[in-house]
């Protein structure tokens, strides 16, 4: 419960003056690939650094795992025939066939379609994710953004002392 | 953007990163054999299609090691029975092949094994129900053959009551078809042959034949007579072409008309197979000893060769030829599974390979009843790779006497798979038998039960044989000779019984066929087949005779007009096909030879000549 108001009021104050729109954004577009691919997969790892080391919002990545998670669940049959198709078109084998017997590398589960599928479908769709969130962040800071600010329970989230942890991963 | 004032690394963030991560190897270290449990657990289960439970497992990692216990196979054919239970399994790895996420098996040591256990709670059915079900759908057809009531004499009074509709009937279709063709083909026919107008050929034949009698080749001069000479020739010439269209479409009409004959021989087969299908609807059986096999012992047969189809389906599924990738369930998650596909490399090792199994030392030497051995050797995921085919031996000696034995040998190495599977047990007490249709157990007492089964290529083929040299029949289930009433039986079952229980010992071969794409043949033999069919023919065969003899009848009550108007029909298309066209070859015979007559007569003998001297028009003025 804790852990999950302290995300909340980081994605409030997120949208609000916390970072750019751009680190905004790319912290949406981190946190889509712990959406859309399965989340206990190794390359997360990664991405979970990557949120951690990058300067992007944090609260922008949540979101981005908030917003993208049911629609990963409702992609994966799509996500399923990408992965499919790419494991299985004839001019990849040599890779694949490469990667599966190198070390290390295997451990990733690319040649699972579900995982394949979902990592390349996140890359794909990234880049749109990148644009639309932070032009999304900007007009929303531009129009409503202030009545929000001005709101009695924005202010209560906002003040809350637990907003102590979170000003760690604010972006600078 | 970030501006160029801002870092892109949040430096102060390495911290917590760390600890995040050191959280999670804790968690590793705390939950991973756990993890590896289920998920053996969750692997074995899917690997073998029936519900596999790990008590404990630890990993150990500094010396590439796993031991486990508790192992219990749970009998994928009988939830209330282990296939094996292992006290305790030591695992040696080979740690190079992990980095690449493969798992290579040097030794495999399993301790305090037991087989065929009974289990305290019925097992999981496993979802989907894997292999199983695999198997089962292939054997389903052949168990609906097999469901027809065993030797229903009552049916002979309840073919009076049978009630069939034609539509249902074989026959009838066949009949209905093959008229609709017949009349078809003959009425396609007559409208190929309106396209030649043939009326109007002779009529102009005809014709030209009556101007050419008129004619007076002394009036005409040369020139005319030179024309109507042309006229002739030209005519005999269409006469060639129509005569050889005629010759065309009779060889197609021919064609037709095989099938159509063909269609008339199938409608023969239809009502052979719709008398079979009304009597087996009704439980009318066949005398012949095979038959008489399948329906005693069709699905007790069926039951121990479906663990044959079982091994054919696991070694098919996980044990491929060649080096292609190939594709299996994803791993159990909340998300989808999708297909995890491997991709083996030629000079790599294999996803899983099992280098060598076997019993421990204690576990082989100890217990004074039984003695165990078993041999595992080259059970992998990609046998091309390790290019030495799979084998696996086992056998249980109790007081010196090897009573169960298990031999497979799994030859995947080349493109085409070659396998073998050898199962015998002696003087075990196998279940007792329940005679379909009978008040009846065939208790086996100590016997010799025999599984073999082989593939190669697509092709498998399995037999299963049993021995009982001391077979107890026990009237009603399961109760002991004489402890059941001897309620009256109907004639038929007495008989049955009398032949059957005559009998001290019972033995049984039943073999079964396919391919890939399924089962082809299954057939049941037995020492009682011949002795019960001469009995039941010879007593019993006048009622069944007679009802199937009802059967028949109806079927051909309903189907008789019906096929009797596609003969008439296909008779009529003969008729009209063969006589139309000896018809109209004969009229256009005699058109031409009293053509020729008449350009004789007039020209005598030197029509030809003339028309050739002299040639006054390219085209002839006979046109249509």
């Amino acid at each position: 419960m804790l852990m999950l108001l302290r995300l909340v009021q980081s994605l409030v104050r997120t949208l609000h003056s916390d970072g750019t729109p751009a680190q905004v954004a790319a912290g949406v577009v981190l946190g889509a690939a712990l959406g859309l691919t399965p989340l206990l997969s190794p390359h997360n790892l990664i991405i979970v650094s990557a949120i951690f080391l990058l300067n992007v919002s944090f609260g922008g990545a949540f979101l981005g795992f908030l917003v993208f998670t049911p629609l990963g669940f409702l992609l994966d049959p799509v996500f399923g025939r990408l992965g499919a198709w790419l494991l299985g078109t004839p001019s990849l084998e040599r890779l694949w066939i490469t990667l599966y017997n190198v070390p290390v590398l295997p451990f990733s589960n690319f040649n699972n379609t579900i995982v394949l599928g979902s990592v390349v479908g996140w890359l794909i769709l990234s880049a749109p994710i990148y644009v639309v969130a932070r032009f999304g962040v900007t007009r929303y800071r531009a129009t409503i953004g202030a009545k929000v600010r001005n709101s009695k329970w924005y202010k209560t989230i906002a003040t809350s002392r637990l907003i102590g942890v979170y000003r760690l991963f604010r972006p600078e | 953007m970030m501006t160029s004032r801002r870092s892109h690394i949040r430096w102060r963030a390495l911290g917590p990163l760390a600890g995040f991560l050191a959280l999670l190897g804790l968690a590793w270290a705390l939950m991973a054999d756990t993890v590896a449990r289920v998920s053996l657990e969750e692997f074995g289960t899917q690997f073998l299609g029936t519900q596999v439970e790990v008590e404990w497992l630890r990993i150990h990692e500094w010396r590439a090691a796993v031991e486990l216990g508790g192992l219990v196979i749970a009998d994928p054919f009988d939830l209330d029975r282990n296939l094996l239970e292992v006290g305790r399994i030591e695992i040696s790895l080979d740690p190079e092949p992990l980095l690449e996420k493969k798992l290579v098996i040097r030794e495999l040591v399993l301790d305090q094994v037991a087989i065929a256990t009974d289990r305290e709670t019925p097992a999981v059915p496993v979802p989907g129900g894997g292999i199983l079900s695999r198997t089962a759908n292939t054997l389903a057809p052949w168990r609906a053959r097999l469901d027809q009531p065993f030797l229903g004499f009552s049916a002979a009074d309840s073919i009076r009551e049978l009630v069939l509709n034609p539509d249902e009937l074989v026959s009838v279709g066949a009949a209905r078809s093959l008229a609709a063709r017949a009349d078809s083909t003959r009425v396609s026919f007559l409208n190929d042959l309106a396209l030649l107008d043939l009326e109007g050929l002779v009529d102009e034949g005809r014709e030209l034949t009556t101007r050419i009698a008129e004619a007076d080749p002394a009036q005409l001069g040369f020139g005319g007579t030179r024309q109507l000479v042309n006229d002739a020739g030209a005519f005999k010439g269409r006469l060639d072409g129509v005569e050889e269209r005629l010759v065309e479409f009779e060889h197609q009409a021919e064609s037709s008309l095989n099938l159509l004959d063909a269609g008339l021989a199938e409608l023969d087969r239809a009502r052979s197979e719709d008398y079979r299908r009304v009597q087996a609807a009704v439980g009318l059986p066949g005398f012949e000893g095979p038959d008489i096999g399948g329906m005693l012992f069709g699905h007790v047969s069926l039951s121990y060769l479906e663990r044959a189809l079982y091994w054919v389906e696991l070694v098919r599924s996980y044990m491929p030829p060649g080096l292609q990738p190939r594709a299996t369930l994803g791993p159990h998650r909340v998300r989808a599974a999708g297909n995890t596909v491997r991709f083996p490399k030629k000079g790599h090792t294999p996803t899983f390979l099992l280098e060598a199994g076997r019993l421990s030392e204690a576990d082989s030497e100890t217990g004074q009843d039984h003695r165990h051995v078993l041999r595992l050797a080259n059970l992998t995921s990609a046998p091309a790779l390790v290019g030495l085919p799979a084998e696996i031996h086992f056998e249980r000696t109790t007081s010196g006497f090897v009573d169960l034995g298990l031999d497979a040998v799994m030859d995947h190495t080349q493109a085409v798979a070659r396998d073998s599977l050898h199962v015998i047990s002696r003087n075990t007490a196998l279940p007792a038998i329940a005679i379909p249709g009978l008040p009846l157990t065939a208790d086996l007492g100590l016997a010799v039960n025999q599984l073999h089964a082989a593939i190669e290529g697509d092709r498998f083929s399995a037999s299963w044989t049993i021995e009982a040299p001391a077979v107890r029949w026990i009237r009603g289930g399961g109760a002991g000779e004489g402890d059941t009433p001897d309620a009256p039986l109907p004639l038929e079952q007495r008989i049955m019984m009398e032949v059957l229980t005559g009998l001290s010992d019972l033995r049984i071969t039943a073999e079964l066929e396919g391919t890939a794409d399924g089962l082809q043949a299954f057939r049941v033999r037995s020492n009682v087949d011949d002795a019960i069919a001469s009995r039941v023919e010879a007593l019993a065969g006048d009622a069944v005779r007679l009802a199937r003899q009802r059967a028949r009848a109806e079927v051909d009550r309903l189907s008789e007009a019906v096929i009797d108007t596609a003969v008439a029909r296909t008779g009529l298309a003969h008729t009209a096909i063969e006589g139309t066209v000896a018809d109209w070859r004969s009229r256009l015979v005699e058109v031409r030879r009293q053509l020729e007559e008449q350009v004789r007569a007039k020209t005598g003998g030197l029509g030809g000549m003339i028309g050739m001297l002299m040639p006054i028009d390219d085209s002839p003025s006979y046109s249509k």
